[in-house]
């Protein structure tokens, strides 16, 4: 089937299947940041993508629930050379081990920190709740997303 | 396979399409690990416009595609309000909670579903529309028993919660982590007149197929004062009658004992808020 949707700033014709979930046409254009850890069941995390600034489980998202909305992938936050605050910030608190979960995790605190740069502990818990990471036990990547947020209010209040 | 997605932006076009044969579809989150077995065209319910909640003096009326998320980000009035938000709080994870529906989460058939559990104290009812008739309404105890009245073509639009003056209600749920599916559920609701329980309904989830009303313990405590003691009489009376579906995650004695206790825990909850206000 065909539609059209907007993918991390650009806007695509998408021409799939009809049972094609958001996972597999991400992959299939080559936007492999989306990762698989549980059994298209939506448990694990690592699939999250935001769709209009909410977080989503790609793998159990019908492709076309896209048409006419706006995705964004961990592509377009930033790159090995110019990483996105919160990339910079996850490397600098060594929240990363295996990176699987890593995609997922900082789209959630992406989504979490676009609304609310000062979070308690209890809303940081609360939007990584369906995030799940096998490696670092948390502590660092709690650790991240508050020094994300002290950066991003200082770059607020410098009138950046 | 899915033969073809349907995004009608209409009711009346999503009642046609459902009496053609077609699957009603929302959150999806039960789609993709049952694809292999799915043979169906679906109808994709989320752009008709069943996304709204609409307070009135008596009741609550909740679209069926509103999301967890947005119920529990909409502060609605009364106890009941505050149970459902207390409820929806419970289930899964963030980013799950933004795709769950109220309509999938009755329409769907889980045994370990915690809305149906809530609505089922809170004496909701349905609203079920079918291509070419007028909505019909249906109480959802009703509703639940035997042939669900959203099969062949009908649909789950609407969901409406009577505010009740001065009803009390309590939740209780075990599971092994905070956001896993339960072992049992029990809740309850009353109001209470005289310092005497009245219109008491205790509920029970995720121990059969579907919530349902345990009405022999609902006789025992109707019309009278609560204790400790006369809570337990009435859940021990039931408790060997209980039933209890078997599954994989413990046995159907440790859940029973479990579904006993969450249901003394739950009416002792709503009793007690009920003597405050």
């Amino acid at each position: 089937m065909k539609f059209t949707t907007t993918i991390n700033g650009l806007s695509r014709e998408i021409d799939c299947d009809a049972g094609m979930n958001l996972y597999d046409l991400l992959r299939e254009l080559g936007l492999k940041g989306v990762k698989q850890g549980c059994d298209n069941e939506g448990t694990c995390g690592a699939c999250t993508v935001l769709v209009d600034g909410v977080p989503t489980l790609s793998c159990i998202t019908p492709a076309p629930k896209i048409a006419g909305h706006e995705v964004t992938t961990i592509e377009a936050l930033g790159s090995p050379d110019k990483p996105h605050l919160i990339q910079s910030e996850f490397v600098k608190a060594t929240a990363i081990q295996c990176g699987f979960c890593s995609p997922g995790m900082i789209l959630s605190a992406k989504a979490l920190l676009d609304k609310n740069t000062n979070p308690t502990h209890e809303q940081i818990a609360e939007a990584l709740s369906g995030n799940l990471c096998r490696c670092t036990g948390y502590v660092k990547i709690f650790d991240a997303v508050k020094n994300a947020a002290a950066a991003l209010r200082k770059e607020a209040s410098n009138g950046k | 396979m899915i033969r073809a997605y349907h995004q009608p932006q209409r009711l009346d076009d999503a009642l046609a399409l459902l009496q053609q044969g077609g699957q009603a579809i929302a959150g999806a989150t039960g789609l993709y690990s049952n694809r292999k077995k799915l043979d169906a065209e679906l109808v994709d319910i989320t752009g008709i416009g069943l996304s709204t909640i609409d307070v009135t003096v008596d009741a609550i009326r909740l679209g069926a595609t509103v999301s967890l998320s947005q119920l529990i980000g909409a502060q609605l009035p009364g106890s009941e309000g505050a149970f459902l938000a207390h409820v929806a709080r419970h289930i899964t994870a963030a980013p799950m909670r933004n795709a769950i529906t109220l309509g999938g989460n009755i329409a769907h058939p889980v045994f370990w579903a915690d809305m149906p559990v809530a609505f089922l104290a809170l004496d909701a009812e349905l609203e079920i529309g079918h291509a070419g008739a007028a909505p019909k309404k249906i109480a959802l105890g009703e509703a639940i028993k035997g042939q669900v009245p959203w099969s062949n073509g009908g649909l789950i639009t609407h969901i409406s919660v009577p505010l009740k003056k001065g009803q009390a209600l309590g939740y209780e749920r075990l599971s092994r982590t905070k956001n896993d599916y339960a072992y049992a559920t029990a809740a309850a609701a009353m109001t209470l007149e005289s310092g005497k329980a009245k219109d008491v309904r205790v509920v029970f989830g995720a121990i059969q197929p579907r919530a349902f009303r345990a009405t022999d313990i609902e006789a025992v405590l109707e019309g009278k004062a609560l204790t400790p003691e006369l809570i337990a009489e009435a859940v021990d009376k039931a408790a060997a009658h209980l039933p209890i579906a078997p599954n994989f995650r413990a046995s159907v004695d440790y859940r029973r004992q479990v579904a006993c206790t969450l249901a003394r825990r739950a009416i002792a909850q709503a009793f007690a808020s009920a003597g405050q206000e």
